[in-house]
C-alpha cells in the first residue's frame, strides 16, 4: 500500500514519467493493434476466435530470428537494421503459409460448429505450436538487436528505445497498407461482404471458403510481422504467446469486431493503461490488471444490456 | 435406462477402483490423479454438457482450494503463514507437523476449501452466468489467467515463487489418502449426479442448454439453477484441487494452481472425449485420457505435451460426440436393424 | 443450420397468405392429396408443349443433392426465352434445392442443365453468373448491411472485370429505381423490407442475366410490398424479356404471376400446367391454395 501511494507521489512531483508512460505505451500500444486486429479480422469474418494468435505470432519472431542470424553470418559487414527490416516480409510469408495450412488442416473443418469449439480447437493449436516451437527452438530467450540506440529526453527523465519507435513506425506502416487492402482492393470488398453476409457473397460469386482460406493466411501474415517486430523491441520464448493471445482478446472486447479505428485505440489504451498500472501497482501486477480488464468490461456492458432486456450474446 | 448390466458394470467398475491400491502399488500419484480428473470432468460436464455453460474458469476454484488446503496446514500446524512461506527458500526443517496436525490441518483445509469455494462460486456465478454463449467462455478463461497472476503478486502465499504444502510426516501414506478421498467424493458426485439429472432441476438445466430464451420465459427459475450449479461444480473443484496440491506437494501459481494449459483444457477434453452430457462419458473420458497421458509421458517423451495437444485438436474436431457418442449411435443402429429384422 | 432458420420463417408467415399446408390439413390428408397429384406426372412432351417447343433452359433427369443426399429425383423442367415459371410444393419438397442446383450449389449426380443451348450443369456459381447468364435472388435477407446501397450493387456486379463499367451499370440501376437512389448513400441495413427486396432484386440485375431464379421473394414481407415485388417482376419479365424461375409459399401470388406452375413433391415434379390452370385444380387447391 505504501510502495502504490509513494508511486503515486513520484508520477506527481516527476511528471516527466507520466510522459515517458504515456509515449512508451503509444509505442507498445500500435503492436498489440496489429496483432488483435488480425484477431477481430478472423473473429469478424470467419466467426472463429484464433486463441494460437499468440503463438503464430511468437513463430514469426522465430521466422525473424533464424532470418537475421542466417543473414548476418552471410554478410558479417551489412548493417543489422537492414536484416530486421528484410525480416517482415519473410517472417510474414512464413507464418502466412503455415497459417494456410492450419487452416486447410483444421479450421476448414470447424467453419460452420459452434464458436465453443474454435476456442478449443485453436487452444489445441497453440499447445501444440508452442510445445514444438519449445522443442525445436530450445526455451532459450532469443532477442534481435536491431542496433537502435535509446533516445533520451528531458536528462535522462524520459527514455525511448528506437527499437520500440522503429517497431512502432513498421506496426503503424502494416495496419495503413492492411486499411487500404481491406478499403480498395478486390480481395478487401470481397473480405468484407463474406463477413456481412457469407451467402449472399457466394451468390454473387466469390468463392467464401477461399476467402476465409486468405483471411486466415492474412492473418498469419500480420501475426508474422507483428512477431518480427516483438523479436526485436520486446523477446521471443516458446510460451509468450499466451500473453498476445489475451492482449487480443482485451483489445476486441473493448473495441468490438469489425472497426478497425476502434482497435487501434483499445490497443494504445490497453498498452497505456497497463504501463501505468504496471508503474503504481508494481509490474507483477501488470498482467493481471491486462487480464481482469476482459470480466470487468464485459460485466459493465452486461449490466448495461441486461437494463435493456437484452443479453451479451 | 437403468438396466441390470449397467448396475453390475458400476458395481464391477467400484470394487476394481477400491481395490485398485492394491493392485498397482507403485503407481498410487496416477491413480489419485485419476480420482482428481474424474472429478474435475464430472463437475465440468455438470455445466458445459447439461447445463451449455461451456466455461474455461473452473481452475480458479481448483486454485483458491489448493491455497486453503496448503495454509490451514500451516496455520493449525501452529505456524504464521507469512513466517511460513517467507521462509520457504530451503529450511523447511523448522517446520515439522505432527501426523496429527498435518491430517486435522488437511481435512479442515479441505473442508473449508470446499465450502467456502461452493459460496464463492454463488457469488460469482449470480453475476458471470447472466452471460450467454461465447462471452461467458472468454470471461471465464481470462478469470482463470487472471487468478494466477494475482496469485502471483500475493506475498503471503508465496507470490510468484509458489508454496510448498508442509512435508507429510512420516507414516501418512499420503497417496493413499488422497486416493480414497477422490473415490469418495467420485462416489457421491455420481450418485448425487445420478438423482439430480433426474429431477426438475436436472430438466432445467437441460432446458437452458436446449434454449435459455425458452425456460426463461416460462417462468423457470433459471438464474438460480445456474449459480447452484455453478457452485456446486465450485465445491467439487475446490475438493480436487485440494487433492491434487497435495499430491504435488508444491503450489505453482499457473502451473498447478490455475493451471489453464493443462487441467484447464483437460477437463473439458475428458468430458468431450467420453461424451458431453452424459454420465459416464466424463468418467470413461478421464480414464481414456489418463492412459492417454501416462502413454505420451512414457513413449514420447519430450514431445508427450504436443502429441497431447494433437489429441485435443484432433477430438475437438472429428470425435466431437465421444465415446458415448459412438455407443449411443452404435446401440440406435443395432436397435433399427433389430426393429427391421423383427418385421420381417 | 442456415436450413433451419428457413423453415422457422416459414412457418411465422404461416399466419397471412393463403399458401402454408399444414394450417388446412392433416399431414395424412397432404400425403394422400400429394399421391393424388403425381399419379398423371407429366412427360417432357406435356412440359415442351406448354412452353411452345422453347428450351431456352431446359432441366433433362436432373438427380441431385447436398453431401450424399440426394434431394431430388430425375426433375425435367423447361422455360422458353421470357416466359416465366413457379415452382410450388410443400415445405422442405426441394423447391430451393432446384434453384441451388441451377446455381451450381448442389451436387449434380445424374442429368443435366441447358441454357440458351450451351450445357451448363457443371459450371460454378460464379461462372453462371458470369458466363451463364444466371442470376439469383436469396430467399431471406441478403443485402451487406454495413455496406451502402451503392456498394451492394458494385458488389452484385462483383465478378465485372471493368469498374467503370459497373459503376455505369450501377447508376443505371438507381436511375430506374428511384427508391433506391434516395437512400443510394445509406447502408443498406437502414433500408425497410420492401427497398431491401427490391436492393436484392436490382443487385441481381447488375451482371445483366437472362435468367433470374428468385427464391420466395414475398417471404417476410409486409402486403404492401408484396404487391409492388411482383410488379417489379412482371416488368423484368416482360419489359426486358428476362426468364423468371421462381419458388414461391404464396402459391395464389405466384401461379398468378406465372406463365406456368411445377407443382413439386418429395423431389419430384408432381404435376406442371399453365398458372391459372393449376388455380383452378381442384387438388392444387385444396393443398395450396387454403380451400
Ligand atoms: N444446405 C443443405 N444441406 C443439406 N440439406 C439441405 C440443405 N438445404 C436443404 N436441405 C434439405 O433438402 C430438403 C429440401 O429443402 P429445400 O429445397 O430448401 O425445400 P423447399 O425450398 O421446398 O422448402 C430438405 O429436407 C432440407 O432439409
Ligand atoms: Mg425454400
Amino acid at each position: 500500500m505504501n510502495q502504490i501511494l509513494s508511486n503515486l507521489e513520484l508520477l506527481k512531483i516527476a511528471p516527466l514519467i507520466n510522459l515517458e508512460l504515456l509515449v512508451n505505451g503509444l509505442l507498445v500500444g500500435s503492436i498489440f493493434a496489429l496483432i488483435a486486429y488480425g484477431m477481430a479480422l478472423v473473429w469478424g469474418v470467419m466467426d472463429i476466435i484464433n486463441v494460437a494468435q499468440g503463438a503464430f505470432v511468437i513463430l514469426g519472431g522465430y521466422a525473424a530470428f533464424y532470418f537475421i542470424n542466417f543473414a548476418s553470418n552471410l554478410f558479417p559487414a551489412a548493417s543489422p537494421i537492414i536484416w530486421v527490416i528484410l525480416s517482415i516480409p519473410i517472417a510474414a510469408a512464413a507464418v502466412a503459409l503455415f497459417s494456410y495450412l492450419v487452416f486447410a488442416s483444421v479450421i476448414s473443418r470447424i467453419l460452420n460448429r459452434d464458436l465453443f469449439v474454435s476456442l478449443l480447437a485453436t487452444f489445441g493449436i497453440e499447445l501444440v505450436l508452442q510445445q514444438l516451437m519449445n522443442q525445436v527452438f530450445t526455451a532459450e530467450d532469443r532477442i534481435i538487436d536491431s542496433g537502435l540506440a535509446t533516445i533520451s529526453m528531458f536528462q535522462y527523465q524520459v527514455n525511448i528505445p528506437g527499437s520500440r519507435l522503429l517497431g512502432a513506425g513498421l506496426g503503424i506502416a502494416t495496419a495503413i497498407v492492411i486499411v487500404l487492402i481491406m478499403r480498395y482492393s478486390r480481395f478487401g470488398q470481397a473480405i468484407r461482404a463474406t463477413s456481412q453476409n457469407a451467402r449472399a457473397a457466394g451468390i454473387m460469386g466469390i468463392d467464401t471458403n477461399k476467402i476465409y482460406a486468405l483471411t486466415f493466411a492474412l492473418n498469419g501474415a500480420i501475426c508474422g510481422v507483428a512477431g518480427s517486430i516483438v523479436a526485436f523491441v520486446f523477446i521471443i520464448h516458446p510460451f509468450q504467446g499466451v500473453i498476445y493471445t489475451l492482449r487480443s482478446f482485451a483489445i476486441v472486447i473493448l473495441a468490438g469486431l469489425g472497426n478497425i479505428a476502434a482497435v487501434i485505440l483499445a490497443g494504445l489504451g490497453l498498452a497505456i493503461y497497463e504501463n501505468f498500472a504496471g508503474f503504481i501497482f508494481g509490474p507483477q501486477l501488470q498482467n493481471a490488471f491486462v487480464f481482469l480488464i476482459v470480466p470487468v468490461v464485459l460485466l459493465i456492458r452486461m449490466y448495461i444490456m441486461r437494463r435493456q432486456r437484452k443479453y451479451l450474446e | 435406462m437403468r438396466t441390470w448390466q449397467t448396475n453390475i458394470a458400476t458395481l464391477v467398475i467400484l470394487v476394481f477402483f477400491l481395490v485398485a491400491p492394491f493392485l498397482f502399488p507403485n503407481n498410487m500419484s496416477q491413480l489419485s490423479d485419476l480420482m482428481i480428473f474424474i472429478l474435475i470432468a464430472l463437475a465440468w460436464d455438470m455445466l458445459g454438457g447439461q447445463m451449455g455453460y461451456n466455461s474455461f474458469g473452473n481452475v480458479l476454484f481448483f486454485g483458491i482450494g489448493m491455497y486453503i488446503v496448503a495454509s490451514s496446514e500451516v496455520i493449525l500446524g501452529g505456524f504464521k503463514l507469512a513466517e511460513y512461506t517467507s521462509a520457504m527458500g530451503g529450511n523447511q526443517g523448522s517446520f515439522i507437523l505432527t501426523p496429527s496436525q498435518y491430517l486435522i490441518g488437511f481435512g479442515v483445509g479441505i473442508a473449508l476449501a470446499s465450502i467456502i469455494n461452493f459460496f464463492l462460486g454463488l457469488l460469482i456465478g449470480s453475476q458471470f452466468l447472466q452471460m450467454r454463449g461465447h462471452y461467458f467462455a472468454i470471461t471465464t478463461l481470462a478469470i482463470g489467467v487472471a487468478a494466477a497472476e494475482v496469485a502471483r503478486s500475493i506475498p503471503i502465499i508465496g507470490a510468484g515463487s509458489g508454496m510448498n504444502f508442509p512435508q507429510p510426516p512420516d507414516g501418512v501414506p499420503l497417496f493413499h489418502i488422497l486416493y480414497y478421498m477422490g473415490l469418495a467424493l467420485v462416489v457421491l458426485f455420481f450418485i448425487f449426479l445420478s438423482w439430480l439429472y433426474k429431477t426438475r432441476f436436472g430438466f432445467i438445466m437441460n432446458a437452458i442448454r436446449d434454449d435459455e430464451d425458452k425456460a426463461e420465459s416460462m417462468g423457470l427459475p433459471t438464474a438460480s439453477i445456474k449459480s447452484t450449479a455453478w457452485a456446486i461444480s465450485a465445491f467439487v473443484f475446490a475438493y480436487a484441487g485440494a487433492l491434487y496440491g497435495s499430491a504435488k506437494n508444491f503450489i505453482d501459481p499457473s502451473e498447478v494452481a490455475f493451471p489453464f494449459t493443462t487441467i484447464g483444457v483437460w477437463m473439458i477434453l475428458m468430458a468431450i472425449m467420453g461424451g458431453m452430457g452424459t454420465i459416464w462419458g466424463p468418467i470413461i473420458g478421464a480414464i481414456v485420457f489418463q492412459i492417454f497421458k501416462e502413454l505420451f509421458w512414457t513413449y514420447l517423451f519430450g514431445w508427450q505435451r504436443v502429441a497431447l495437444g494433437l489429441l485435443i485438436v484432433i477430438i475437438v474436431v472429428f470425435f466431437p460426440d465421444g465415446i458415448m457418442g459412438a455407443f449411443n449411435n452404435w446401440k440406435k443402429r443395432r436397435n433399427l436393424q433389430n426393429t427391421a429384422k423383427a418385421k420381417t | 443450420m442456415a436450413e433451419d432458420k428457413n423453415i422457422a420463417k416459414d412457418k411465422k408467415i404461416s399466419g397471412y397468405g393463403s399458401g402454408d399446408v399444414k394450417t388446412v390439413m392433416s399431414v395424412e390428408d397432404v400425403a394422400k392429396e400429394a399421391a393424388e397429384l403425381s399419379r398423371n406426372k407429366p412427360t417432357r412432351k406435356d412440359l415442351l408443349e406448354l412452353t411452345g417447343n422453347d428450351e431456352f433452359l431446359n432441366i433433362e433427369s436432373l438427380t441431385a443433392g447436398y453431401g450424399a443426399m440426394d434431394i431430388l429425383h430425375s426433375i425435367d423442367l423447361v422455360v422458353g426465352k421470357g416466359q416465366s415459371i413457379c415452382l410450388i410444393g410443400p415445405n422442405g419438397a426441394g423447391k430451393s434445392t432446384i434453384l441451388h442446383s441451377i446455381y451450381g450449389f448442389t451436387n449434380i449426380r445424374s442429368g443435366k442443365i441447358v441454357a440458351d443451348g450451351k450445357d451448363v450443369t457443371r459450371l460454378k456459381p460464379n461462372q453462371k453468373l458470369s458466363s451463364a447468364g444466371i442470376a439469383y435472388i436469396l430467399q431471406d435477407n441478403s443485402v451487406f448491411p454495413d455496406m451502402t446501397v451503392t456498394e451492394n450493387l458494385l458488389m452484385g456486379g462483383y465478378l465485372m472485370p471493368n469498374p467503370a463499367k459497373a459503376k455505369a451499370k450501377a447508376d443505371e440501376l438507381l436511375s430506374r429505381y428511384d427508391r433506391l437512389a434516395k437512400r443510394r448513400n445509406q447502408p443498406a441495413r437502414v433500408l425497410s423490407g420492401g427497398e431491401r427486396r427490391l436492393l436484392e432484386i436490382s443487385r441481381a440485375l447488375m451482371m445483366e442475366p437472362n435468367v433470374l431464379l428468385v427464391d420466395e421473394p414475398s417471404i417476410g414481407l409486409e402486403p404492401k410490398y408484396i404487391d409492388m415485388v411482383f410488379e417489379i417482376l412482371h416488368e423484368l419479365q416482360h419489359d426486358l424479356g428476362k426468364t423468371i424461375i421462381m419458388v414461391e409459399q404464396n402459391a395464389k401470388k405466384g401461379l398468378d404471376f406465372a406463365d406456368f406452375g411445377y407443382v413439386l413433391v418429395a423431389g419430384e415434379i408432381a404435376m406442371a400446367g399453365k398458372g391459372n390452370d393449376l388455380l383452378e385444380d381442384p387438388h392444387v387447391g385444396r393443398l395450396f391454395l387454403g380451400g
